[in-house]
């Protein structure tokens, strides 16, 4: 029987949400900054959505208040970090990647992101 | 008071050390071997305008309440912030500007400059600490403290 952990590949796309209102973490640009990806304390890991499990929709959540921006799974996990499903009572897209994630790490995943023009 | 002026003014020449403040400077001339004054000048220090853009947003997230983002962040720490307003007066002085800066999670502000490839970013945390980190391209070349490496800072900039 395959674990859970297993059900992410590496081309597969983590959906991030991320605060687009002031104060945001957004650039003029449309870039990202490192806290985009960063966690807060006591959080386990950062908290993405797996895209072929869910829907744009479900995963911007108010879209007057959030924009959504995606990693491929290879790009965490290329820096060593895990990608693991973690399915909620709500939400069975849900995943997390966890790991040392530092300052650079933030970084590194930020500048990866790509932004999901959603609404069009 | 004419006396007064007609007294400070050559003595103003003589001044042995200054140091300045946000509004004040402060002279020490030295009137002799025996005659010490200390002297009150206010004084605006010259702001560009894009210093004042950043100030002014640093003030703005005093503002803000916790569970802002309405996943449980902290209030933005006004310790942290007032540390960002002062790095961001230093910086002006070198004709530096901020780039960008935003409330972390966790009360943290960060404050990011940029010259083409390269990039720094500076964390002001709550507790009073602060982080440096440069990085050229997205990979992180250093990283410290900032009190410790004002002049790598600037040097990496140019």
């Amino acid at each position: 029987m395959k674990k859970e952990t297993e059900n992410i590949y590496d081309d597969d796309s983590l959906l991030r949400r991320v605060p687009f209102m002031d104060p945001n973490y957004i650039r003029d640009d449309g870039t990202l900054t490192s806290f985009a990806f960063s966690l807060k304390h006591g959080e386990k890991g950062i908290s993405v959505n797996i895209e072929r499990l869910t829907t744009y929709e479900k995963s911007i959540l108010d879209v007057k208040r959030f924009r959504l921006y995606f990693v491929q799974a290879k790009v965490p996990i290329t820096m060593g970090l895990e990608c693991i499903r973690d399915p909620v009572s709500d939400n069975y897209a849900h995943a997390l990647i966890k790991g040392e994630i530092k300052r650079p790490i933030s970084k590194k995943l930020s500048a990866a992101a790509k932004r999901i023009k959603y609404p069009a | 008071m004419t006396a007064l002026s007609e007294t400070l003014l050559p003595i103003e020449k003589e001044k042995t050390s200054s140091i300045f403040m946000d509004n004040y400077e402060v002279d020490t001339p030295s009137f002799g071997e025996s005659s010490n004054f200390i002297i009150l000048i206010p004084h605006t220090p010259f702001l560009s305008f894009g210093a004042k853009k950043t100030i002014s947003k640093l003030q703005s997230f005093k503002e803000i309440t916790s569970n802002w983002d309405s996943y449980g962040a902290s209030k933005p720490s006004e310790k942290a912030i007032n540390s960002a307003i002062s790095f961001v007066k230093q910086l002006d002085k070198f004709n530096v500007r901020v780039y960008f800066t935003a409330p972390g999670q966790n009360g943290e502000i960060v404050t990011e400059l940029k010259n083409n490839q390269k990039e720094v970013e500076v964390y002001f945390n709550p507790d009073g600490s602060n982080e440096l980190y440069c990085y050229k391209k997205n990979d992180c070349v250093f990283e410290g403290k900032l009190t410790a490496n004002w002049d790598k800072l600037i040097d990496f900039l140019k």
